[in-house]
């Protein structure tokens, strides 16, 4: 609003810059209604993804740079969930739900 | 007055609706004929109130009535006169009077079904149903959401127009996508209204033509919306896996397999009983669809109204109908007839496909709702985005793929004999080609390739009717709709593949006369500068766009801040064509005269649009075909 | 019959799940950092210009209030804020965050509305805000004598909110 802070990512090689894309689109925009912070122009969006490009520059896995940001969001802040416990149903549903429907189509097909 | 006129034809659509219901349960009315001529003509008078009152609406929205509290919160006099038009539909209350509007129109239609007149008890029926549905409907408009409530005192000038919904594309989609949802009430009312009359397979035959057309209108709706997506969002992304996305996409899944069952319903009598819950759970998920986007209970770019009250009326008539549809179901539904399958059968193959299309709209279903129901056993919050959809949902698309091809191949009632022998040579043809793409494109990975063939796979056994006919059009009329279906199916699968695997996005300042490049292309950045629009004022860059020194093309995207709104709105510079689309957003002001910009290159990405273009266009023909057979056999 | 009863069976819980989510549906975000230290940062004073780190700000039991004038939240609660830092009572510092804003306008708003921190750090790239997960303005942590924090509330602060959910965590620690 204020500031013009300059995030553009134009220092990044091809393949950081590909990682970049990748990130910012896989972290959710916590002020906007249901975007990722590369969608949004919210202030958090962007300094969200100036803080990703500097951690990318700085050498950082993405697997150090989600772990950042669980640690001070939260899981909410990843659109893609990590396999737990809870999550447990959701990543098996495609195995559970083709069987569940195979077995179905089995007794129809009787 | 206008407004009061409006309250009164809703009340008088109300009673219409009541009428249309009680006339397909009243014993009052014993003789057939005259029932049919009661419930024809307050069919017909239900759909001319609401016509009145929709357009009645329309009026105080060209009039910019803003006593009237909904033109007042979603229009003012700067608005251009083509989006008061949209602005009737564009907060919560013009669009449930849209939604019955459309829902009367396809009861209307229904009614004038000439092939339907051969089976009262099931016309009759279901119209009533579908009355039912109206009444519902109608009284939660008048309870909850009346579009013609008056504001007192008169403010001078209204809120207007949300700056996202101001967009060609967004005066058509939820007209089209609405159609889709409400339609699919047709089948859903004419299966519940065979299990309540004569409960056979009579109803499937019925059912078909408005089965398609509903799920037409909502392929056009879905791509309409992606499309939109794309150039308004701002960001170059043209599916986001969004629950009000999702909640179109369901019941897409469900109208696909609803149509393919229903085939081998009509045809072979089998699958009775599937057929009847898929039509239920259509029109269950489009109430669903309703639901989401209207409670807000999930969080969605594309929410714009929401309210928890209307939430809860919109949960008691889903509840409502498909419980009972579900409960008459669970009663009524006869043992399907018994006979063994051939597993390599066309029959035992659209099944099979069915099973992957219920699967598709499962997980999704699961996806969506998941956040929500850990939250509810307090379990936290989490995000579940296009990173698990996109990895799911290939569990049933990869197998659903390779069966459709094959589906095409075989006979009905028995094994296809030399199946390989005739699949052999479209395999062979598939992978040439497919390898192609690495050769064009350079090599992305395994799951790429795979993608790549089985789109080219789909197509090609798509086509493979025409080939077989010696390339005759009228010889091969009868499978038009199948390859005109499955090609369309295919070349999306094929957009989508090439343009998330070769796609380029790249974000770069620039300055003036400075240029950036993306892949073969050359933006160059000669000009920023202001300007006003009707109704907002837009901070507009020139770019020039080139290949190998080559100038192609000038696009000039756009910021806007609309004088309604706070909001910054994005509209990007896109410059497409069958191969490529470029697209640029101006990002933000960076200082010392360069901006941030965003820049895409997107292979093959218009055949994501075109290929459900493709596959309506095998839904009209469908539908014209079985009007003419009907006419014929008359 | 179960194949008969089990699509009318998913349907009502999934209904059930979706009347509950409409009623109880919570929007604030859970913070993963209740019960660890607050992050470590080097800050600017805003008034005297002396950089503070987190060490040197813990101590004692304090709020640290996120605020910058562009929002609309802080303008609301800032009057309670004042009123809260007034009170003998409690004797709480409030310790304030000013949050990617502009020095001057921070000033005028804390000459003309009052000033209620004891200290007020400006982070203006937001980088600790980031640390501190901070995602919308106003925020207000309530930290214990060793830093750590104890409880976090999102959006404006009021008498009602502060008694029913921060002093019953206050009476814990004394």
């Amino acid at each position: 609003m204020f500031f013009t802070s300059g995030i553009s990512a134009n220092e990044l090689d091809t393949n950081d810059q590909m990682r970049y894309q990748s990130l910012i689109q896989e972290v959710r925009c916590l002020v906007c209604q249901n975007q990722s912070v590369a969608e949004s122009n919210a202030e958090l969006a962007k300094d969200l993804r100036r803080e990703i490009k500097l951690q990318i520059q700085d050498g950082k896995s993405d697997i150090e740079i989600k772990t950042y940001l669980l640690d001070r969001y939260g899981e909410f802040i990843l659109y893609e969930p990590a396999f737990t416990q809870k999550t447990f149903f959701l990543w098996f549903s495609p195995i559970i739900l083709l069987l569940m429907f195979y077995g179905w189509f089995r007794k129809i097909g009787n | 007055m206008i407004p009061e006129l409006g309250q009164i034809f809703l009340v008088a659509a109300l009673a219409s609706a009541l009428f249309q219901f009680l006339g397909g349960i009243s014993p009052l009315l014993n003789k057939i004929e005259n029932i049919e001529t009661f419930i024809d003509r307050v069919t017909t008078f239900q759909t001319i109130s609401l016509v009145i009152c929709f357009a009645l609406l329309t009026t105080s929205f060209l009039q910019d009535d803003f006593s009237v509290l909904y033109v007042a919160s979603n229009s003012n006099t700067a608005l251009p006169i083509g989006y008061k038009f949209a602005a009737v539909w564009g907060g919560h209350e013009g669009s449930l009077l849209l939604w019955v509007l459309i829902l009367s129109l396809w009861t209307l239609l229904l009614s004038k079904d000439k092939a339907l007149k051969s089976s009262p008890d099931l016309r009759i029926q279901s119209l009533s149903i579908l009355g039912l549905i109206s009444l519902g409907f109608l009284i939660f408009i008048l309870y909850t959401s009346n579009p013609f409530e008056r504001l007192f005192p008169i403010p001078l000038q209204g809120r207007g127009l949300n700056p996202l919904l101001q967009d060609p594309a967004l005066v058509i989609h939820p007209p089209t996508l609405y159609a889709g949802y409400v339609g699919l009430a047709v089948p859903f009312s004419l299966a519940v209204s065979s299990l309540l009359t004569v409960n056979n397979h009579q109803w499937a035959k019925h059912a078909r033509s408005w089965t398609i057309l509903s799920w037409m209108f909502l392929t056009g709706g879905i791509a309409l919306g992606s499309w939109w997506a794309y150039y308004e969002l701002g960001w170059g992304g043209w599916w986001f896996w969004d629950p009000v996305e999702n909640a179109s996409l369901m019941p897409w899944f469900i109208a696909t397999a609803l149509m393919h069952s229903l085939i081998v319903t009509e045809k072979r009598e089998l699958f009775n009983g599937f057929s009847t819950l898929l039509a239920i759970t259509a029109f269950s998920l489009s109430l669903l669809g309703t639901f989401l986007v209207r409670s807000g209970v999930l969080i969605s770019v594309h929410s714009f109204a929401s309210d928890p009250q209307r939430g809860l009326f919109i949960l008691v008539l889903l509840a409502f109908f498909s419980g009972s549809a579900l409960m008459i179901y669970s009663v009524k539904q006869k043992k399907n007839k018994q006979e063994k399958l051939h597993p390599l059968s066309r029959e035992s193959l659209l099944l099979l496909n069915n099973v992957f299309l219920c699967a598709s709209a499962g997980l999704v279903l699961i996806g969506t709702i998941y956040p929500l129901i850990l939250e509810m056993l307090d379990l936290g919050k989490i995000s579940v985005g296009p990173p698990y959809f996109n990895f799911v949902i290939l569990f049933p698309f990869i197998p659903l793929l390779i069966s459709i091809g094959v589906a095409v191949f075989s006979n009905w009632s028995h094994d296809s004999k030399n199946l390989i022998k005739k699949v052999s040579p479209i395999i062979l043809g598939a992978i040439v080609l497919s390898l192609l793409f690495p050769l064009i494109y350079g090599w992305a990975s395994l799951l790429t390739l795979v993608g790549v063939l089985l789109a080219l796979w789909t197509i090609l056994t798509g086509v493979s009717p025409l080939i077989k006919n010696q390339f005759s059009i009228n010889k091969s009329m009868t499978y038009m709709p199948m390859m005109l279906g499955h090609i369309g199916l295919g070349l999306m699968i094929l957009g989508i593949t090439v343009t998330s695997s070769y796609g380029i996005t790249f974000d770069d300042s620039m300055g003036i006369e400075q240029s950036s490049t993306v892949g073969d292309y050359e933006f160059r950045l000669t000009e920023i500068g202001k300007r006003n629009g009707p109704n907002y004022l837009a901070q507009y860059a020139t770019i020039e766009i080139s290949k190998d020194g080559e100038y192609i093309e000038t696009v000039y995207p756009e910021k806007r801040v609309y004088d309604s709104s706070t909001m910054g709105m994005t509209e990007a510079g896109i410059e497409a064509n069958l191969f490529r689309d470029l697209f640029i957003a101006i990002g933000e002001d960076i200082g010392g005269g360069s901006w941030s910009m965003h820049l895409q290159y997107k292979p093959l990405l218009r055949l994501i649009w075109y290929g459900p273009i493709v596959m309506m266009m095998g839904g009209l023909i469908r539908v014209f075909l079985s009007k003419r057979t009907i006419g014929s056999s008359q | 019959m179960t194949r008969r009863i089990l699509p009318l069976v998913i349907f009502f819980v999934l209904m059930g799940f979706l009347a509950q989510s409409l009623f109880d549906s919570d929007s604030e975000l859970p913070s993963p950092l209740i019960g660890k230290s607050i992050p470590q940062f080097t800050l600017q004073n805003l008034i005297t210009e002396e950089m503070y780190s987190n060490e040197e700000i813990i101590g004692e039991i304090s709020l640290i209030n996120v605020w910058a004038t562009w929002c609309v939240g802080c303008e609301i609660e800032h009057e309670f804020l004042v009123e809260l830092s007034q009170d003998e009572n409690l004797d709480i510092p409030i310790i304030g965050l000013n949050w990617k804003d502009d020095d001057q306008l921070a000033k005028l708003w804390l000459n003309q509305l009052g000033d209620p921190y004891s200290i007020v750090l400006k982070d203006p790239e937001g980088k600790t805000a980031i640390d501190f997960g901070v995602y919308g303005a106003p925020e207000t942590f309530l930290i214990d004598s060793n830093g750590i924090i104890r409880f976090k509330h999102i959006g404006p602060l009021d008498r009602e909110i502060f008694e029913r959910d921060i002093l019953p965590v206050l009476g814990e620690l004394n």
